[in-house]
Order: structure tokens, then C-alpha cells, then sequence
């Protein structure tokens, strides 16, 4: 953007075209397609006269020479007068170190069968990769832990209290919602049988074996699962990882081993929190909808839940709680270079994570029921 | 005697009770390279900041090509930044664009050219400043730090300004790669008549590339002068600055 001038424009006559007014880019809008619309049959002669040009950029320069190469591409003789001095070396410094086209080469593009293989491999690729990382972070764990001095025990609580302490009130929150919603559901439908008592085995036994696990490992792994894989995208496009490793220290060790063991009990304390939560929104829910005490529904909840069936619920927490922490560190590894590596990495860590808590929990209720328990 | 581009007056600025200008003034003339040295701590990087209307000073006038700069609307203010270019220290080249779409992006905002041409304007900077057509696919992340460093020149470039900002260019090049970025900011500024100024604390490139000098000490510019004169100057702060055996080899080609 040089000084502003009068509007660039061509003059043209029969064999002469003269280029005036200032050749910026503020003007190289308006006066492109006048340009474009040039055009030459072989052999004719033509002198571009550029002495009326009042300023010229390096954009209005290379306007001028493009049109130029173009025209003589079309077979015209071509010759440029009236060059103001000021802009002579310009010219000449465009023509020297722009000699052929511009046109910088396209971007290879994949064939139907390319495009359809790139990504299958890149997803095998990508597994394969994830099964190395869960082993390397399961050989690190079982060399700590015989040596627990080794464990970075204050990146551990300071975990803990960010992904499970601070986490409390929004579990809590949702998983009460969540007793209200089940206990609305059942209410409404049981009372056509009269069996309104059995709302408060339906909200106990789906909130410990089921709901209470996975509503807190949804909610960690957004919360938590996310901020594993931007911490280290970051630290990986700070080089910090980088020098983690060149200062002798495995980045497993103080990144992946304190997280992994941080919501493996974070995660089940949690689920216990969300569970007693839910039970409590199943309770006032039924209270106001139903003629039900609060000291009835509880002695109900207390028969219906076994012990067998809390340990099976609560048990399942740690596993979704090694799939969180695994999933978040292992994409956050898998950065590369720009800040929006971090955020695509970032949104795979929560998809995939949530996606593969839930197979897992299937997988659980499969199993449990073959097991007939 | 033509308006100075840059003209700064009693330039007062504070961040909470540290005073970092206090009392500032500077000139830039048209077509000059001016260099702004100073120890770490000393505010250039804040008064480049202030310049490129990134930081407000507290008090004090900052005219850019004649016009009064501070406390602009957010629209003149765009119109100014037009008309300035600026290669930050790290090249700041937006990690998720390729070299060409960075170059290319002044130009996707602030014109309607056809994406064709645009992409001609970009790769022509990339000649300019000399990077290989190849690089233009690449990432910044595949580029190494010279590559960065003319890839950022490029897109600071590419909307053709009058004044150029470059905030240590040639800091972290190897001297090969630092020689070479001196040669083509003499040759752009021939080419363009560019104004520019810089920050940089690169003896050889003050040497070769700066008309005058600046030396930012205490808050104020202390001297503004050819490097040969400052090499003289009684300044205690100049003096420390050039006191050194590196500046004192320099003395003899005075």
C-alpha cells in the first residue's frame, strides 16, 4: 500500500497502450480485469508507454509484467517504454528473479483408491501406535511401582485434586439430575402396576451398576481427558518433551504414570460421589411424586444394592479411568508442530475417549451376563 | 525535507509503577533504516509494540505518515496497519496455513483479487525473499529458522508496505543466513524504497544495514545517530553498549 494516487487505468490506442495513474494494490482491483481483457493476435506490434504512471508497487509491477508474458505467449512484439527511472530496478528485479511462471506447483492430489487407503492405514497406524503407548505406560508403572519413592507423587495429588477433587460439584450435580430423571421415568410407569416401591430398586440398581461409573467418567474424560492432550500437545510443540527426554527423564514417568494412577482412584471415588448423588434425586423426585418416605425408599435402595452389585459398578470405574488417562496422554503425544495440531488432538482425545468407555462398559455388561452375575 | 514517517513525542509509558518511557521522542525519516538497540528490560520491544499499535502508550503523541496514531478507532487503526508490514521475532507464521496460504493471507482479508492472483503475489514474495518454490506446500513446522524468518519477511511484505517492522531478524540465524537476510533488506529497500526499523542487537547487521542508530536507555532515546558517531559518543549508556570488544573491532573501519 503506497500513497494513494489517481485511479490506475489504461489508455489505449491503435498500437501504443498507456498505463497511467498509480499501479498499487489499493487499485489492482479495479483495473485487473481491463488487464485480463487484453489480448494480442501473433506477430502484431504493441509498446506498453508507462510514462503517465504515477506510483507503482511490486503488485502493479507484476501486473504489468504478467500481462506482458502473457501477450507474448500470444504471439504479439512487445516492447516497454517510457519507464520512470524510479522504477526501473523494480522492473528489472521482478523480470530477474520471476522468470517463468509464478504458478507454484498444485498440491499432489490421492486417487480413489489412495483416498480410500490413506485413511484405513492411518487408522491401523494409529492403533498399532496407541497399543505400543498403553504398553510402554504399563512397563513404566510396573517398574514404579515396586520403587514407589520414584513416583512424582506431588504431580499425582496435585491431579487428583484437580481432576477429582475439583470435579465433585458438576458429577454431583448431573448425577442428582440424573436419580430425578429415572425416578420421574420409573414413577410414572410403575404406578399403573402399583409397584411404586420398586422406583427405588430401579434408581439404586441403574445408578450403582451403571450410571453413577459412566455419568463420572464422561464427565472426566471432557473435563480432564481434553486437558491431558493439550497439556502435552503444548509441551510437545514447546520442545519440552523434547528436553524431558535429553535431561534423562521419561516423559512416561512424570506425565502419563502420576495421571494414570491419579484417576484410577480419583475416578471411583467419583462414580461412589455421582452414585449417592443420583440416589438422592431418585429420592426427592419420588417424595414429591409418590407417597414415599425418604427412610423407605433408603431401606429399599439398601436391600435392592448388594454388595456384589457395587463392587461390579464401582469396579468398572478404574478401567474407564486407565482408558481416559491413556487415551488424553496418548494424543496429546501424537502433536505435531502447529497450535491447531493441539486443538484437533485435543476434541479426538474427549470422541475417542467417551467412545471407548462405552464399548468398554458393554463390553462389561456382556461379560457379566455370560458370567450370569 | 520531506515528513518524517515515524514521529514520536515525549512518549510516556508504565506498566503498573515500573516507568518504561518516560519522556520518549524519535524521529524516522522516509526511506532510512533506523535501528533501535538498547540492554534487555530497556522497552523496545515495547515501543515497537507501541508503533505497530499493539500496546497504547499513557501519554504522548505517536504520528505514523504524518497522522496521529494513539487512540485511533479500531477502523483507522486498520487502514494505518495497512500500510506497515512487521516480521515478528519468531515469525508468529500461523502454524495451520502453508508457507503460501500465510503469504497469502493479507490478501485473502483485505483485497478481492481472484484466488489466482493472489497466490502469483504470494509466490512472487517467496522469490523475493528467496525461499524455494517447493517450500510454498510445506508447514511452518517443516521450516527451519532462516526458512521462518523469510517466509514471515514474505507476508510482511506481500500487501507492498511503506514501513517495515522487523523485531531481531536475523537473531538465531546462523552468520551465513544472517549475512544473506542483511543483503536482501538492502536489496528490498532499493527495489521498494522501504523504510524500516528494526530491533536487533546484531553488531554486523547494524553495521551493514542500519543508516542511523538509535540507543534506548534510562526510558528516552539517549542518541540517534550513524553507528561510526555513536561509537564516540560520551553516553554513559552508549558507551556501554559499545564499550565491548566486538563494537571496538568495528572502530577502525570508522
Amino acid at each position: 500500500m503506497t500513497e494513494q494516487g489517481p485511479a490506475p487505468g489504461l489508455e489505449r490506442g491503435q498500437d501504443r497502450i498507456r498505463f497511467v495513474g498509480a499501479w498499487t494494490l489499493a487499485g489492482a482491483e479495479a483495473c485487473l480485469p481491463e488487464l485480463e481483457a487484453l489480448s494480442s493476435r501473433p506477430g502484431r506490434r504493441l509498446v506498453f508507454d508507462l510514462s503517465g504512471i504515477t506510483a507503482l508497487d511490486t503488485t502493479g509491477a507484476w501486473l504489468i509484467v504478467r500481462t506482458e508474458r502473457r501477450l507474448r505467449a500470444q504471439g504479439a512484439r512487445l516492447a516497454r517504454e517510457g519507464v520512470p527511472e524510479r522504477y526501473r530496478t523494480l522492473f528489472h528485479e521482478l523480470e530477474q528473479r520471476a522468470p517463468g511462471s509464478l504458478r507454484p506447483p498444485p498440491p499432489v492430489r490421492d486417487g480413489l483408491l489412495a483416498a480410500l487407503g490413506r485413511p484405513i492405514v492411518k487408522g491401523f497406524d494409529e492403533l498399532f501406535a496407541f497399543l505400543a503407548f498403553t504398553g510402554e505406560a504399563f512397563v513404566q508403572l510396573a517398574r514404579l511401582l515396586p520403587r514407589p519413592q520414584r513416583i512424582r507423587w506431588r504431580a499425582l495429588f496435585a491431579d487428583m485434586e484437580q481432576a477429582g477433587a475439583r470435579a465433585l460439584g458438576i458429577v454431583g450435580l448431573l448425577s442428582f439430575l440424573m436419580g430425578v430423571v429415572i425416578a420421574y421415568q420409573a414413577a410414572v410407569q410403575l404406578r399403573l402396576y402399583g409397584a411404586d416401591l420398586y422406583v427405588a430398586d430401579l434408581v439404586g440398581l441403574s445408578m450403582v451398576r451403571e450410571l453413577g461409573p459412566l455419568l463420572a467418567a464422561i464427565i472426566v474424560a471432557g473435563r480432564t481427558g481434553s486437558a491431558y492432550a493439550a497439556q502435552i500437545g503444548t509441551m510437545k510443540v514447546n520442545e519440552e518433551i523434547d528436553a524431558l527426554r535429553t535431561l534423562g527423564v521419561s516423559p512416561l514417568d512424570v506425565l502419563v504414570v502420576p495421571k494414570m494412577l491419579s484417576l484410577a482412584v480419583s475416578l471411583p471415588l467419583l462414580a461412589v460421589f455421582g452414585i449417592v448423588a443420583g440416589v438422592c434425586g431418585g429420592m426427592v423426585m419420588t417424595g414429591l411424586l409418590l407417597d414415599l418416605s425418604a427412610g423407605v425408599f433408603l431401606d429399599r435402595v439398601a436391600d435392592a444394592v448388594s454388595l456384589r452389585s457395587f463392587l461390579l459398578g464401582v469396579g468398572k470405574a478404574p478401567v474407564f479411568a486407565l482408558i481416559i488417562a491413556l487415551i488424553g496422554c496418548f494424543q496429546g503425544f501424537r502433536v505435531e508442530g502447529s497450535a491447531a495440531s493441539v486443538g484437533r488432538h485435543t476434541t479426538l482425545a474427549v470422541v475417542q475417549s467417551i467412545f471407548l468407555v462405552i464399548v468398554a462398559d458393554a463390553q462389561f455388561s456382556v461379560f457379566f451376563s455370560w458370567l450370569g452375575i | 525535507m520531506q515528513a518524517p514517517v515515524i514521529e514520536i513525542r515525549d512518549l510516556v509509558t508504565r506498566f503498573g509503577s515500573h516507568v518504561v518511557h518516560d519522556g520518549l521522542s524519535l524521529e524516522v525519516r522516509r526511506g532510512e533504516v533506523l535501528a533501535l538497540v538498547g540492554g534487555s528490560g530497556s522497552g523496545k520491544t515495547t515501543l515497537l509494540r507501541e508503533m505497530i499499535l499493539l500496546t497504547r502508550p499513557e501519554r504522548g503523541s505517536l504520528r505514523l505518515f504524518g497522522q496521529e496514531a494513539t487512540g485511533l478507532d479500531e477502523a483507522r487503526a486498520r487502514a494505518l496497519r495497512r500500510r506497515f508490514g512487521v516480521l515478528f521475532q519468531h515469525g508468529a507464521l500461523f502454524s495451520g496455513l502453508t508457507v503460501l496460504e500465510n503469504v497469502a493471507w493479507p490478501l485473502v482479508e483485505h483485497t478481492r483479487l481472484p484466488a489466482a492472483v493472489r497466490e502469483e503475489m504470494a509466490a512472487l514474495r517467496l522469490r523475493m525473499v528467496g525461499l524455494d518454490p517447493e517450500a510454498a506446500r510445506l508447514r511452518p513446522s517443516a521450516l527451519s529458522g532462516g526458512m521462518i524468518k523469510r517466509a514471515a519477511l514474505a507476508r510482511a511484505l506481500v500487501m507492498d508496505p511503506e514501513l517495515l517492522f522487523l523485531d531481531e531478524p536475523t537473531s538465531g540465524l546462523d552468520p551465513a543466513s544472517a549475512d544473506a537476510f542483511d543483503s536482501l533488506l538492502l536489496d528490498l529497500r532499493r527495489w521498494l524504497g522501504l523504510t524500516v526499523v528494526m530491533i536487533t542487537h546484531d553488531l554486523d547487521s547494524l553495521w551493514r544495514v542500519a543508516d542511523r542508530v538509535a540507543v534506548l536507555a534510562e526510558g528516552r532515546i539517549v542518541a540517534v545517530a550513524p553507528l561510526c558517531e555513536l561509537l564516540h559518543h560520551e553516553h554513559p549508556a552508549v558507551r556501554a553498549y559499545f564499550e565491548g570488544p566486538r563494537a571496538r573491532r568495528r572502530i577502525g573501519e570508522c
